[in-house]
């Protein structure tokens, strides 16, 4: 089994994650990773499952995997940016919101959300 | 990124759909008209193959339509769940198993498209056409668009068949549109794109090939259309030859032009990869023969300036001269700069195969030991060139300017010069540094005094221009020109010393370039605009300067720089480059301000060729066009033709044409100029052909020529809709072919790259394979840091390399701003590595397509 089979399990977590059953989801995602554990869509949608599911630990794994291996899809790493700030990586999460920003380009829904991530993350240099 | 959940359908339903009508989205259904349906793919970041629609010219290959815009949401077509079911039963997992049955009984399966429409550029278009590259790998054909803000996208495999692989297509856009809901519930509209085949068989039997065995048997592959043929004889690989075809069909080899494995044959490879191809059709090379034997310099039109002390700045060893200059100090301070160029207009017209070649070719290609022209050699480096001592016609654009640089004046003619001095950049640079004299030019023959005496000028002016330029915001970030060479049978770098002269002419030149722009996009003249190509370059927003200005604080802190280093609020991005530039004291704080600098030229995107005026922000100015090498860019080529036809156009108005009678003639000088006659019915192209001959004509001949073409012109039946569309479809295409052939460039650079490096490195690894576990030790400076991998420069050789994630360790993040990567290395140590720190790296492994490197501990 190769990465096209890989490819038809992504597609079928995906279309639990579109439906929102995120156990399924989660479940369907590790039998691809299973068979192909270099997939970022795979550890995409399983991090963006775990994520919905509450479990933030497992979704930061899962997506800063995802963001390593594709560092070009830049929802991804939004996504990890925003799970990373939930679990108090601040860091983390504002260095890879202020990536999105660098490198994103016309995607203005992207851009705002990235824009507002950071912009939380920040300190404000006024405060006393 | 999960986008609302849209009504279900029957999962039974095949989502493979035909109609009739229109593309659309209806309640996540995708139904479409014509010839196909539509199709998903689910792989990441896949987006929707849209099964073909449209039909293509002569030329062309209609492959499949595609959308490079749209991506699915990630759901499943019902052949993709069945494939699933299938690997379940293999994998034996049956939580997964159980999942996927629910996946399906909840008739989760839709299409619910996630539009992005991430392509919408400062013009708000979609681009009109889309160059990329077509890979197959593990068994995907996909379509990667040189654009980054667009989407890969799948193939069927059907579909792509007849295209070929690693090598530009083109994705152009259809007619249609797809109205889809994109991720947050929102009516989307989406381009579609067919993708084609850029470049067919023609030649007519002359050829230029490369050995190539085929089970051990010699063959020709042709460089333009991929061919094979059978070769008699024996013959090593990688052979470069130009041959023909003869009577019998037989191929005969005529020449040999580099031998097999030499690094010009390797560098012809790369060539061959792009379809690059030196041959040009019979039919223009006798067209070139034809300009050679007669340049047209008998035109009577031509304004004499043969006895003006024109000069050319160039290389040494130029042969294709585009520009000379004439440089005039006024008695108040002021300049009159005369920027002569080659006059390529007038040599090659539409309806000559020499401007389909043009079209076609989009440009002339540089790659280490190989020049493969956008022109034969007898048009470029002969007929058209702006040669020394020899006699030559040039658009000549005028500019007169106050000693500040402030733009008083501008105009064109066409004109004849004889170049004066062919000189280098080194010889003057050397020469205004007061190094050097410069008593011979390139060709041997004595500098007239007359030319000497422009070059203080030339410095004056130019100083004063780039002034101007930081005035106006540019940037310009310190970056050493690195130009890869061959040398004994081995690729190699070799650095291109920034010198006085070239930084002086880039400024003429930018702004010959601005004037000429600006004449076409400021007509003068009511209701008649010209069709201008323009390169724009967008501007990076607020947000991304923000995130700018924190990364580089955070590059300074990390590196324990002065906070003076930082770049501070207020202050302008040139301005804060400029002082980074002058801050060094040492070789590793120099080291460390290249990192910084190279951040602001992570955040810049390309520019590109549009019809409309728009900002450049690399040279920040507004309507930059491309006029100065018109033998080397057809954009070039298609300014000069309609700029020429705009001075005509200008000429009528001043000797009393009507403004209302100027249209139609402008409708035509147009399609003269721009346009094919095949395109135009043969009474509209005889109408075309008059309009451009006005251009010869002055005085009272030129206004009874053009009242005579007036009443000819009312008598004439109204333009077709074709007609009206030809023009701008040239146009298009002369932009198309523009970014095509920047984009051929650019993959070029990168594959010689790729060969630079296997000749730089090839030792180290051998040590490896010797026996030597550890390859030499390189130092070098961490230039960039993403989530997935470091950019590196090295001190020796100068050249940057990439250490992914897998030649890292696992759990790779990015922090401190982007300033820091942490990964643990495979050792189980926890390891972090600092933009703009010193580092040591060694090549590790070749995997077939491209070499590794490891960080040194």
């Amino acid at each position: 089994m190769g990465t096209m089979d890989a490819r038809a399990l992504v597609a079928a977590a995906a279309s639990a994650a579109q439906a929102l059953q995120w156990d399924d989801a989660v479940a369907l995602a590790k039998a691809a990773l299973a068979i192909d554990a270099g997939s970022p869509r795979a550890w995409s949608l399983l991090g963006l499952a775990h994520e919905a599911k509450g479990d933030l630990a497992e979704a930061r794994t899962a997506l800063e995997r995802a963001v390593s291996l594709d560092d070009l899809d830049l929802a991804t790493s939004l996504a990890c940016a925003r799970v990373q700030a939930k679990l108090g990586a601040v860091g983390p999460a504002r260095a890879l919101a202020s990536y999105v920003l660098l490198k994103e380009q016309n995607a203005p829904a992207l851009r705002s959300e990235a824009q507002a991530l950071a912009k939380s993350l920040t300190p404000d240099e006024r405060r006393p | 990124m999960v986008g609302p959940r849209r009504p279900g359908f029957d999962p039974t339903t095949p989502i493979v759909t035909t109609g009739g009508g229109q593309v659309s989205n209806t309640g996540g259904v995708v139904e479409t008209s014509a010839t196909g349906g539509v199709t998903t793919t689910n792989e990441a970041s896949q987006p929707i193959a849209i099964d073909a629609v449209e039909s293509g010219g002569s030329r062309t290959t209609p492959i499949v339509v595609a959308s490079a815009t749209i991506t699915n949401t990630g759901t499943a077509t019902v052949s993709e769940l069945s494939a699933a079911h299938e690997t379940l039963q293999t994998l034996g997992d049956p939580q997964a198993t159980e999942a996927l049955n629910r996946v399906q009984r909840r008739a989760a399966v839709e299409v619910p498209i996630r539009a992005r429409v991430a392509t919408a550029r400062a013009n708000g278009r979609m681009p009109g056409e889309v160059p990329g590259i077509l890979r197959e790998r593990q068994g995907r054909i996909t379509f990667y668009p040189a654009d980054e803000s667009l989407l890969p996208f799948e193939l069927d495999r059907a579909k792509a068949d007849g295209l070929p692989r690693d090598v530009l297509l083109i994705a152009r856009v259809t007619k249609k549109e797809l109205e889809v809901v994109d991720e947050r519930g929102n009516n989307v509209k989406a381009t579609l794109y067919t993708l084609r085949q850029e470049r067919q068989a023609k030649l007519g039997g002359c050829f230029t090939g490369i050995v190539d065995l085929v089970d051990g048997t010699p063959h020709l592959k042709d460089l333009a259309t991929g061919q094979l043929h059978l070769l008699e004889g024996t013959f090593k690989a990688g052979t470069v030859v130009a041959g023909h075809v003869d009577a019998g069909g037989r191929v005969v080899l005529d020449q040999t032009i580099a031998v097999g494995e030499s690094a010009q044959a390797r560098s012809w490879t790369v060539a061959a990869g792009q379809r690059l191809d030196p041959t040009f059709p019979s039919q223009a090379v006798d067209e070139a023969a034809a300009i050679l034997k007669n340049p047209g310099l008998d035109d009577r039109s031509l304004v004499d300036r043969r006895s003006e002390p024109f000069f050319a700045i160039d290389n040494h060893g130029s042969k294709d001269i585009d520009q000379a200059m004439r440089l005039t100090r006024r008695s108040d301070g002021g300049f009159v700069l005369q920027y002569a160029l080659a006059d390529m207009a007038h040599a090659v017209k539409p309806g000559m195969a020499l401007w389909d070649e043009a079209l076609q070719r989009g440009a002339s290609f540089y790659l280490p030991g190989v020049n493969v022209p956008m022109q034969p050699r007898d048009v470029c480096e002969k007929g058209v060139s702006l040669n020394a001592h020899e006699d030559h016609r040039a658009v000549v654009i005028t500019v007169e300017l106050d000693s500040n640089g402030k733009i008083e004046k501008t105009s064109s003619e066409r004109a004849v010069i004889r170049s004066q001095a062919q000189l280098t950049y080194p010889g003057v640079s050397a020469f205004l540094g007061g190094k050097a004299g410069i008593d011979k030019d390139d060709h041997g023959h004595d500098v007239p005094k007359a030319v000497k005496d422009q070059l203080g000028v030339f410095q004056a002016l130019g100083s004063v221009l780039q002034r101007q330029a930081h005035q106006r915001g540019m940037v310009s970030p310190e970056r050493r020109e690195m130009r890869i060479g061959l040398d004994g049978g081995k690729f190699l770098l070799h650095e291109v010393e920034s010198d006085l002269a070239s930084g002086l002419n880039a400024e003429l030149s930018i702004l010959a370039n601005c004037m000429g722009a600006s004449q076409l996009a400021h007509t003068g003249i009511p209701g008649i605009e010209a069709p201008g190509i323009f390169r724009v370059h967008p501007p990076p927003g607020p947000e991304k300067l923000e995130a700018l200005r924190r990364l580089v604080g955070a590059i300074v802190d990390a590196n324990h720089a002065p906070a003076s280093w930082r770049w501070q609020q207020g202050e302008a991005l040139n301005d804060w480059v400029e002082r980074v530039r002058a801050l060094p004291t040492t070789e590793r704080e120099h080291a460390l301000a290249i990192a910084l600098q190279n951040q602001v030229i992570g955040i810049q995107v390309s520019s590109e060729y549009a019809r409309e005026p728009a900002l450049h922000s690399g040279l920040m100015v507004e309507g930059y066009g491309r006029f100065t090498a018109p033998m080397r860019e057809v954009v070039g080529l298609l300014s000069h033709a309609t700029l020429v036809q705009l001075e005509s156009l200008k000429r009528m108005r001043a000797l009393g044409v009507a403004d209302a009678d100027l249209k139609p003639l402008w409708q035509h000088l147009l399609l003269g100029a721009l346009v094919r006659p095949s395109e135009l019915s043969a009474e509209r192209a005889a109408l075309a052909k008059r309009a451009v001959e006005l251009e010869t004509l002055r005085g009272p001949a030129l206004l009874t020529a053009a009242r005579a073409l007036l009443a000819d012109l009312a008598r004439a039946p109204a333009l077709t809709d074709a007609e009206k569309k030809a023009v701008d479809a040239t146009v298009d295409r002369a932009v198309s072919s523009g970014n095509s052939s920047r984009m051929k460039q650019k993959q070029c650079d990168n594959a010689s790259t790729r060969l630079l490096f296997d000749d730089l490195f090839r030792s180290d690894l051998a040590g490896i394979a010797a026996g030597n576990p550890n390859a030499p030790v390189r130092e070098g400076t961490v230039l960039n840091a993403s989530p997935g991998r470091l950019t590196v420069l090295l001190k020796n050789p100068e050249v940057e390399v990439k250490i992914g994630r897998e030649d890292l360790g696992d759990a790779m993040l990015l922090d401190r701003d982007g300033a820091e990567v942490r990964y643990t290395h495979k050792n189980g140590q926890q390891c972090s590595v600092l933009v703009g720190a010193a580092i040591r790296i060694r090549a590790s492994h070749h995997d077939g397509e491209k070499l590794h490197f490891a960080i040194v501990d």
